[in-house]
């Protein structure tokens, strides 16, 4: 693989995982959460184990961000620390 | 084959905390006209137009109503399903197997649950059905005490020959694990669906995202 490929992913999952934690709105926060997994998925992708890219596409970027945008709809959206 | 055991317990888990059972007296509900979209609000103790085919009900929190999202999401449902059950039948020899296809399949509940709406969802997927399908597709883990096969008349295994660590062999009892892997799918199915359903209505299986 072209490794400026996977370090433009590589950084992408950095940032997008900084502003997860980082962000004060929840909603936003599972949002960049998702697209980390999505990073990660592809990371993995990249690195041969299709199997476990397959698993972290369906559950942490399908499902997991839409459990999360649940949670967040019947709780607040600001995160107070 | 743990995974199923996981997110066994996990729907179980998320069952016993959140699910709460409302009394019989209800709030106010909105019903939608649908031919004109206008909105009233029916107080409690009002008559309610349940058996009407005019109006229909809609959420309090939750208003905007989109023919394009409604048709789209109505079109792209049955081919999500449809892959799921790819991805279930071909686990053996390519990247899949039943907990990827259960997931999908489960999303595939959601993603008609948030364009429809929740009671729709309901409806075609309830809560019985996600409990018997959890019921069901666990006992896939006791995998050498599977019933015996009419045809076969031999127990299947799960365990192929080969190297340790369940590594791939081309030859194998491939209709034992096909048994396993759709009992992983469904139970998985229907933990996604219940914990969607629940955390999206708050444990009241009535109004949701």
């Amino acid at each position: 693989m072209i490794w400026q490929f996977e370090f433009i992913i590589l950084l992408l999952v950095v940032i997008c995982g900084i502003g997860a934690l980082s962000v004060k709105d929840l909603l936003g926060a599972s949002i960049l959460f998702g697209a980390y997994s999505f990073m990660m998925c592809l990371l993995w992708a990249i690195m041969g184990a299709v199997d476990v890219a397959f698993t972290e596409a369906s559950v942490g970027a399908g499902v997991s961000t839409v459990l999360f945008v649940a949670a967040v709809f019947r709780t607040s959206r600001r995160t107070r620390d | 084959m743990f995974e199923t055991a996981v997110i066994f317990s996990a729907g179980i888990a998320c069952l016993i905390l959140l699910r709460v059972f409302t009394p019989k007296t209800r709030a106010s509900r909105l019903y939608r006209h649908k031919s004109t979209g206008v909105t009233i609000r029916i107080e409690q103790g009002g008559k309610l137009p349940e058996s009407s085919r005019d109006f229909e009900r809609i959420d309090s929190s939750w208003v905007p109503y989109d023919m394009i999202v409604n048709t789209g999401c109505r079109l792209m449902v049955p081919f999500i399903q449809l892959f799921a059950l790819y991805v279930i039948a071909h686990g053996h020899h390519s990247p899949g197997g039943g907990f990827q296809g259960g997931v999908i399949y489960g999303s595939a509940v959601i993603l008609y649950a948030i364009s429809m709406d929740l009671r729709s969802a309901v409806e075609q997927f309830g809560e019985k059905m996600t409990a018997f399908s959890q019921f069901i597709g666990c006992p896939a883990l006791c995998r050498h005490r599977l019933p015996v096969p009419p045809a076969g008349g031999r127990i299947p295994q799960l365990q192929r020959p080969g190297g340790p660590f369940g590594s791939r062999s081309d030859h194998g009892p491939l209709h034992g694990i096909l048994i396993v892997e759709v009992g992983v799918g469904m139970a998985v199915m229907a933990v996604m669906a219940s914990l969607y359903y629940l955390l999206s209505s708050a444990g009241k299986f009535d109004e949701g995202l």
